[in-house]
């Protein structure tokens, strides 16, 4: 398989500001060091609490956030990922890393650049209602990607917005009307439209189906995973809603405060979680199925503030089975064969 | 069979709007025994929370319930709260049937401390008895101070004011007292009782650090802690009926997982009835005995929970099971939209969706009728 996509300890920090001459006084480490790679085609589901990063990971990822820290590589050859990854661990300022970051890193890229990157990367979003501007027709909404990327002209565009909007299952009678026309699951069919319009490689769907019903939900899910593979896109997939990322995402990896805990096979993590917080996470999906039997185990005590992480495993303080270790150093992700990477000391020993 | 302790007979719900007349419940016929937990499921704007709300009388301003009744099963009788005046139903609100809300950031004011917001339930239904316990507390205090003192003397003014209020809260004697500084003063061991008492029911629900809590404001506690408030707010005075609107719905799973065994633990202990209304399937087979399926202002299906997932009848409960994602299986969704409810459509208001809808369905309102023991449907196939 192909990579399109991979972030090596990528960290975005917001900082707090205070005092009479706006100082920063603290840093909320919104995203703190996160190593993914989306294979082409693939669907990898990012699962996690409110607040833990999920949302921020995936605009730093297009770009829409200026990462603190951390690489982003797009499209860039196997070899050359090597290389950047080689050079980083052994000297992190040669001038060879250098011109290799500014050639292939998307945090690196000044505008120019990243416009151009833009078409082939695109963001669906949550809340279609404020996604969507309310004084724009729809022939201009899902229009003016291809404007501002100069994919098309004039006649052009209204034809391709119009088979776009076709692939969506909606058209040309929708073509002159405003988004309050429409209901929620078609709200978020035009945001679809506008993401996929340029044709792009990439997708981030930022829990494009919280919003909507369940019986609406099921018709978003079969419309990406149709236009998945007819365009041949890669998504990441950010949601808290567990039993849709089962169904559609081949990969997962769940986030705790800022951190990937745990990435695997999506079959394998459901079947068989490792970490405690993916094991506390998985059992307290509610089952429809009144005669299941469940053994819950409930989380004590709040997430704990990004902005002053715990020491060591950002998890212990809630943690079971916490050890020594567990306050002291913070585990690293590894592999423990499969493709199944945990962080956790227990996994460790 | 056990007791019913609210029935819904034939709700008539109609929302006047400049668009048009809303025809938000057309016929609502559901009902909650003692001691159980009704599910109400259906989608957005069919009519869940509408029913939750007219069981108060709280419907929102543009409409009006034009028919049926709400039968409350009290100590004379049933009563219908449809009918009663605003000062009856207000004793009934919060008392008997109290309400936890989907939202609870917007459920509590943002400027008071929650202490206070929970107090308030407190004083309005509950001050006879906590006047009793402050009077008990003074009565303690007389017997440690030695006889003939100042203080002593003092303590018993205290107390005589305590028993008038308790004869009489809202005479107009109390009411000029109460203006006096020296006299409001004394208010603040009957303050201090009420706190006393939030702190107690907060430590039930569950609430770490519950004397702190009380004097925090809104946004000071995270989601789960602020649904936990909701909470007490409603069990603060033993409702017999809770309804809880979608409690869990804007909070994250693992902190949804805990709201609802809290739940599932207080319905034990305070007995109460709980009408739980939500959008997932997942939580109806957690949390309820029986469950009623709404469409487009009807109630569609009713039965055991236990029946409903294993034997759907209305093809509108089938088609909604089926849409739940599973792993393995294609997303199945229900075709076509939900009824624009200005102008349903004639007859079953399903029908336009129906994959098994026949000529009748277009023309004649199905009645509920009971197929077996305990599960009644509303459809012209059966």
């Amino acid at each position: 398989m192909n990579t399109l996509l991979e972030t090596l300890e990528l960290r975005k920090y917001y900082p707090i500001r205070g005092g009479v001459f706006r100082r920063k006084v603290a840093e909320v480490k919104a995203v703190d060091g996160v190593s993914l790679r989306m294979e082409k085609g693939e669907c990898l589901g990012l699962v996690g609490e409110s607040g833990c990063g999920k949302t921020t990971y995936g605009k730093t990822l297009i770009r829409l956030l200026k990462p603190t820290a951390g690489y982003i590589l797009f499209d860039t050859p196997s070899d050359v990922r090597l290389e950047i990854k080689e050079l980083e661990n052994s000297d992190g300022n040669s001038s060879r890393l250098k011109k290799l970051r500014k050639q292939y890193d998307l945090t690196t890229f000044g505008w120019q650049n990243l416009k151009r990157m833009r078409r082939k990367m695109q963001i669906v979003y949550q809340d279609p209602t404020s996604s969507l501007d309310p004084r724009m027709l729809i022939k201009d909404i899902v229009g003016e990607p291809l404007k501002v990327q100069g994919l098309a002209r004039g006649r052009e565009i209204r034809e391709k917005v119009v088979e776009m909007l076709e692939k969506v299952g909606l058209g040309q009678r929708q073509l002159y009307r405003y988004p309050h026309e429409f209901s929620g699951g078609q709200r978020q069919r035009i945001a679809i439209a506008r993401a996929f319009v340029t044709n792009p490689e990439f997708v981030v769907l930022d829990e494009p189906t919280s919003s909507v019903d369940v019986s609406v939900r099921a018709q978003l899910l079969n419309l990406f995973v149709n236009l998945g593979k007819e365009m041949g896109l890669t998504y990441l997939f950010i949601s808290h809603d567990l039993s849709v990322v089962e169904c559609i995402s081949e990969r997962l990896a769940v986030m705790y405060v800022g951190k990937i805990v745990e990435l695997a096979n999506t079959e394998k993590i459901f079947r068989n979680p490792l970490h405690p917080y993916s094991i506390a996470l998985f059992s307290s999906i509610p089952v429809p199925d009144p005669k299941a039997k469940r053994e819950r185990i409930i989380l004590k005590g709040d997430v704990p503030s990004p902005v002053n992480p715990p020491m060591g495993c950002r998890f212990h303080p809630r943690c079971e089975r916490a050890m020594d270790i567990c306050r002291r150093e913070e585990p690293e992700l590894i592999d423990i064969g499969n493709e199944h990477l945990v962080a956790c000391h227990l996994i460790k020993s | 069979m056990s007791k019913k302790i609210i029935e819904m007979q034939d709700i008539l719900l109609r929302f006047y709007t400049y668009e048009g007349v809303v025809k938000a419940l057309e016929g609502v016929n559901v009902f909650v025994n003692e001691d159980e937990t009704l599910g109400l499921v259906g989608e957005t704007g069919c009519g869940k929370t509408m029913t939750g709300l007219s069981i108060f009388n709280l419907i929102p301003s543009p409409g009006e319930i034009e028919g049926g009744k709400v039968l409350f099963r009290t100590n004379d009788g049933p009563i219908d709260l449809l009918t009663l005046k605003e000062s009856q139903i207000r004793k009934i609100r919060g008392e008997d049937i109290s309400m936890i809300f989907q939202e609870p950031s917007t459920a509590l004011n943002p400027v008071f401390k929650v202490g206070d917001q929970v107090a308030e339930a407190l004083i309005e239904h509950r001050e006879k008895e906590l006047l009793e316990n402050t009077i008990d507390a003074l009565e303690k205090d007389i017997q440690s101070v030695e006889t003939g003192s100042l203080k002593r003397r003092r303590y018993q003014i205290e107390r005589s004011i305590y028993k008038k209020m308790l004869k009489n809260p809202n005479s107009l004697s109390m009411k000029i007292l109460s203006k006096i500084p020296i006299i409001k003063r004394y208010k603040s061991r009957l303050n201090k009782e009420v706190r006393k008492e939030v702190a107690r029911i907060f430590h039930e629900m569950e609430i770490a650090d519950s004397d702190r809590v009380v004097d925090m404001y809104p946004h000071e506690l995270s989601g789960g802690m602020q649904q936990r408030v909701v909470i007490a707010m409603a069990l603060a005075c033993n409702p017999a009926l809770l309804v809880a609107d979608e409690p869990t719905t804007s909070l994250d799973v693992t902190v949804q997982a805990r709201i609802l065994d809290l739940i599932r633990r207080l319905k034990g202990r305070f007995k109460s009835s709980i009408l739980f209304i939500t959008h997932d399937m997942g939580v109806i087979a957690e949390m309820c005995d029986r469950v009623a399926v709404m469409y487009a202002g009807s109630v569609c299906e009713v039965a055991g929970v236990i029946e409903i997932f294993k034997n759907p009848i209305h093809p509108y409960t089938k088609a909604l099971l089926e849409s739940i994602p599973r792993p393995g299986k294609e997303f199945k969704s229900i075709s076509g939209m939900v009824p624009n409810l200005i102008e349903p459509p004639l007859g079953c208001r399903f029908h336009p969706r129906c994959p098994m809808a026949m000529e009748i369905c277009s023309k004649e309102v199905p009645k509920i009728k009971e197929l077996k023991k305990d599960h009644f449907v509303s459809c012209h196939l059966y």
